[in-house]
C-alpha cells in the first residue's frame, strides 16, 4: 500500500481561487449596480481593497511586543469585544463612536496579521511544518467558534420568536454583517494569536524588511487612514455645487381653466467626495388663480439623493401657499460628516413659483 | 482497522462511491442555496431529508473522523482531521460567498421574471437559506474528508449498527410533520404609520404588513402587505386594483398595480415547504371605513393532509385609526 501525501501538489482549482473568483464576482456586481453612480466611496473602496492586496504582500514579523503573548491576547480581547458589539448595531443606528470602532477593528486586524505573520493564509510552502500543524488546528478551533456561534444563533432566531428573527434581519443588515466578515475570515489568526507561546527574542530574526514594496504598503495604509479625514475636512470647506434645469410638461384643464404644468430638477452637492446630494424632482403647476404641486414637494421627497460617509438630518421640509396664490418650497438640511461629526453644512434648496408661472427662485 | 485509519491510509485515485455521494450532496446544497427554482412548491422538506441521509452516509463512509476527539486519533489521523477543517473553513467562507452571489442573481432575475416583490423587513431569512447555512457548518469538514478518502479506503463490511444514524432521516421527517400539525401559527405583524415612504396629495397614509407562519415557516406562510391611506373621507388601499377603489377618489389614479405597496399573495419561498393559497376581499363601506379580509391555506402534506386555514382581517376607519388588525 502506497502513502499519500498529506500536502499534494497545488491543484488548479483550490477553495482559494474559488473564494477569490468568488469575491471578484461579487465585487463585479458591486461595480455593475454602483456604475451609474461612480463615486469617490466606489474609489476608496476599491482603493482600501489595493493596499489589503499590497499589504499581504509583504513579509511581516511581529517586532518585540505583539511576540508576547500577553499583548497578542490582549489584541484578541479588544478584537473579540468590537466583533461582539457589532452585533447589536442596526443600519439606522450606526453613528460616529461605530465608524471608529470600524476603524479600530480594521487596524487591529492589520497587527493581528502582523503578530502572526499571516501564517493563518499563507500559502504552504511559505511555512514550515509546525506552523501548519499550529494553523490547521487553530481552524478547527475556529471552526467550532463559527460553526457553534452563527448555527445556534441562526437557527434560534428563526424557530423561537418573530422577535428574535426580526432582529437578526436587522443586525445582518447593520453591524452584525462586520461581526460575520470578522468571524469568517479572521477567527483562525485570532485563535494562533492566542495560542501561540511568548516568541525567544532573536528567534525570528529582525523585524519588517523595510524594502521599497513595504514603504508603499505602509505609505497606501497611511493614505487610506488620512483621505477619510481630508475629504470629511472639505464638507466644510469646498463651496457647494447647484445644478438645474426646468422643463414643461403638458397642460390639463382645472375648474379655473387651463393649467400649465413644469418639470422642477436641482440638485446640491454638498462636500468633495464624501458628501451628500440633494434634489428637488417634482412637478408644479399653475393657472392664473395659484400655482400648486402635481408631485415631488411632500414630505416624502426630502431625503438626501445620495450621501457618503456623512448623515444628514431635514432641518426644514416645508410646502406653503402664499395669499396671493404663489406656491413656496423650502427644503432644508443638515449634511454632518460621519468621521469628524464637528464638521457640517447646511443646504438649502427653495422653488418659490407664483400664480402666473414665474419662478422667483430655483433652487 | 477503524475508519479513521482506513481514511488515512487511502491510497488509489480511481473515482469512487464517496465522491458520488458528495456530488448528490452538493447538488441537494444548491437547490437549497439557489433562489432558482423561485419556489420548490412543497418538496423542501425531501430536499432537507436527502441532506440527512448524506450527511450520515457521508459520516459513516468517513467513520465520523471530523467529530472524534483527538484523544482517539493517532497523529497522522489528526493531522489528516485538522487539515479538513481548514479546507472545511475556506469551504464555507465560499459557500457563504456563494450563496450572498445566488441571492444576487436570484433577486435580479426574480425582479424581471416575477416583477417587485414586497419583502418585510421582519422576514429574515427564508427556511432554505437556513437550511442551506446549517448543511454548510455541519458538514464541511466532514465532505473534505470525503473527498480526500479514496476508493479502496471505503469501507467494505463493516458492523451494520453504524448505519444506525440514519434513523435520523424518519426522526427529522416526524419531526417536522409534529411541528407543522401542532405548532402554533407564529404571527409577525408590522405597521409603520405614517408611511414617510409614500404619500399622496390630500392624504395620510400607512403600510400594514402581516405574515402568519406554520412552524416557524418551514410548513409555509401566508402574508399581507397594504399601503393603506385616509383622506378624512374614506380609507382605502393603494397598489392593488382589485381590491376597492375610493369613490371619493378619480379612479385611473388606482389603475395600476404596485406589489411592492400593496400584495395579497404569498412570496414564492412562502410555499418551499407547503402549498400555499390565498384570497383577499375588500370593502368601503358607507362610514368610509375600509375592510380588508385574508383568507389562507397551508398544505404542508400531500392530499392537503393536516393543511392549516389561517385568516386575518385588517379594519381602517376614514380618520386612520386602525380598529383590527389581526
Amino acid at each position: 500500500m502506497t502513502t499519500r501525501s498529506l500536502r499534494p501538489s497545488r491543484p488548479l482549482i483550490t477553495i482559494e481561487r474559488v473564494v477569490a473568483a468568488l469575491i471578484v464576482l461579487l465585487i463585479g456586481f458591486g461595480l455593475l449596480a454602483w456604475f451609474e453612480i461612480f463615486d469617490a466611496g466606489l474609489i476608496y473602496v476599491l482603493f482600501v481593497l489595493v493596499t489589503a492586496f499590497v499589504v499581504r504582500s509583504v513579509e511581516v514579523e511581529p517586532g518585540a511586543w505583539l511576540g508576547l503573548r500577553a499583548v497578542r491576547r490582549g489584541l484578541v480581547l479588544v478584537i473579540a469585544l468590537i466583533t461582539l458589539d457589532f452585533l447589536t448595531i442596526r443600519a439606522m443606528d450606526f453613528n460616529q463612536v461605530d465608524i471608529a470602532l470600524l476603524f479600530l477593528l480594521i487596524l487591529a486586524d492589520v497587527a493581528l496579521g502582523r503578530a502572526t505573520r499571516r501564517i493563518a493564509s499563507a500559502d504552504e510552502d511559505r511555512i514550515d511544518e509546525r506552523q501548519e500543524a499550529l494553523r490547521n488546528r487553530a481552524h478547527r478551533i475556529a471552526y467550532a467558534i463559527l460553526a457553534i456561534s452563527v448555527g445556534l444563533v441562526l437557527l434560534i432566531a428563526e424557530v423561537a420568536t418573530p422577535g428574535l428573527r426580526r432582529w437578526l434581519a436587522e443586525s445582518l443588515g447593520g453591524g452584525g454583517v462586520v461581526s460575520f466578515i470578522q468571524l469568517l475570515f479572521f477567527s483562525p489568526a485570532m485563535v494562533i494569536a492566542w495560542l501561540e507561546p511568548d516568541r525567544i527574542a532573536d528567534e525570528d530574526g529582525s523585524r519588517m524588511h523595510r524594502n521599497f514594496r513595504a514603504r508603499i504598503a505602509y505609505g497606501m495604509v497611511t493614505f487610506a487612514v488620512v483621505l477619510p479625514v481630508l475629504m470629511s475636512l472639505l464638507l466644510a470647506v469646498a463651496p457647494s455645487r447647484v445644478s438645474a434645469f426646468t422643463r414643461p410638461e403638458p397642460d390639463f384643464a382645472t375648474s379655473n381653466g387651463t393649467a400649465h404644468c413644469s418639470y422642477f430638477d436641482a440638485r446640491t452637492q454638498a462636500g468633495i467626495g464624501f458628501g451628500a446630494t440633494t434634489r428637488i424632482a417634482a412637478v408644479a403647476c399653475w393657472d392664473g388663480r395659484s400655482a400648486f404641486e402635481e408631485w415631488g414637494l411632500n414630505s416624502s421627497d426630502c431625503y438626501p439623493y445620495r450621501s457618503e460617509f456623512v448623515s444628514t438630518t431635514t432641518i426644514e421640509c416645508r410646502r406653503t401657499m402664499g395669499s396671493d396664490g404663489s406656491l413656496h418650497f423650502t427644503y432644508r438640511t443638515d449634511v454632518r460628516s460621519a468621521i469628524l461629526p464637528f464638521v457640517s453644512r447646511e443646504v438649502v434648496m427653495t422653488l418659490n413659483l407664483t400664480k402666473d408661472g414665474k419662478v422667483v427662485q430655483f433652487p | 482497522m477503524s475508519a479513521p485509519q482506513r481514511v488515512a491510509n487511502a491510497t488509489t485515485t480511481k473515482p469512487s462511491t464517496i465522491r458520488v455521494c458528495v456530488f448528490l450532496l452538493a447538488l441537494c446544497w444548491l437547490v437549497a442555496a439557489a433562489q432558482l427554482p423561485y419556489s420548490l412548491q412543497g418538496t423542501g422538506i425531501l430536499i432537507v431529508l436527502a441532506l440527512v441521509a448524506l450527511d450520515v452516509v457521508l459520516g459513516v463512509m468517513t467513520g465520523w473522523l471530523a467529530f472524534q476527539p483527538t484523544s482517539q486519533l493517532d497523529e497522522r489521523q489528526a493531522a489528516l482531521r485538522d487539515r479538513a477543517y481548514r479546507i472545511g473553513f475556506r469551504l464555507v467562507g465560499a459557500g457563504v460567498l456563494l450563496l450572498f452571489a445566488l441571492y444576487v442573481i436570484g433577486s435580479i432575475l426574480s425582479a424581471i421574471v416575477l416583477g417587485p416583490q414586497s419583502q418585510s423587513p421582519s422576514d429574515g431569512f427564508n427556511p432554505r437559506t437556513v437550511v442551506a447555512i446549517l448543511e454548510l457548518l455541519a458538514i464541511a469538514p466532514t465532505v473534505v474528508i470525503a473527498w480526500l478518502l479514496r476508493s479502496d479506503s471505503e469501507p467494505a463490511n463493516g458492523p451494520a449498527t453504524r448505519w444506525i444514524p440514519l434513523m435520523a432521516v424518519p426522526i427529522v421527517a416526524l419531526a417536522w410533520i409534529v411541528a407543522v400539525l401542532v405548532a402554533p401559527v407564529e404571527t409577525t405583524v408590522l405597521t409603520t404609520v405614517p408611511d414617510n415612504s409614500f404619500t399622496m396629495s390630500a392624504a395620510k397614509c400607512g403600510h400594514f404588513g402581516v405574515v402568519k407562519r406554520v412552524a416557524s415557516g418551514f410548513g409555509g406562510a401566508i402574508r399581507l402587505e397594504a399601503e393603506v391611506c385616509w383622506n378624512g373621507q374614506q380609507a382605502f388601499t393603494y397598489g392593488d386594483p382589485s381590491l376597492p377603489r375610493p369613490s371619493s377618489l378619480p379612479a385611473e389614479e388606482f389603475a395600476m398595480a404596485f406589489p411592492g405597496l400593496t400584495s395579497c399573495a404569498p412570496l414564492p419561498t412562502d410555499s418551499d415547504f407547503g402549498n400555499v393559497v390565498e384570497h383577499c376581499t375588500g370593502q368601503i363601506d358607507a362610514d368610509g371605513t375600509l375592510h380588508v379580509g385574508l383568507r389562507g391555506r397551508v398544505s404542508p402534506l400531500p392530499g392537503d393532509f393536516g393543511a392549516r386555514d389561517v385568516q386575518l382581517r385588517l379594519i381602517v376607519t376614514r380618520d386612520g385609526k386602525v380598529v383590527a388588525f389581526d
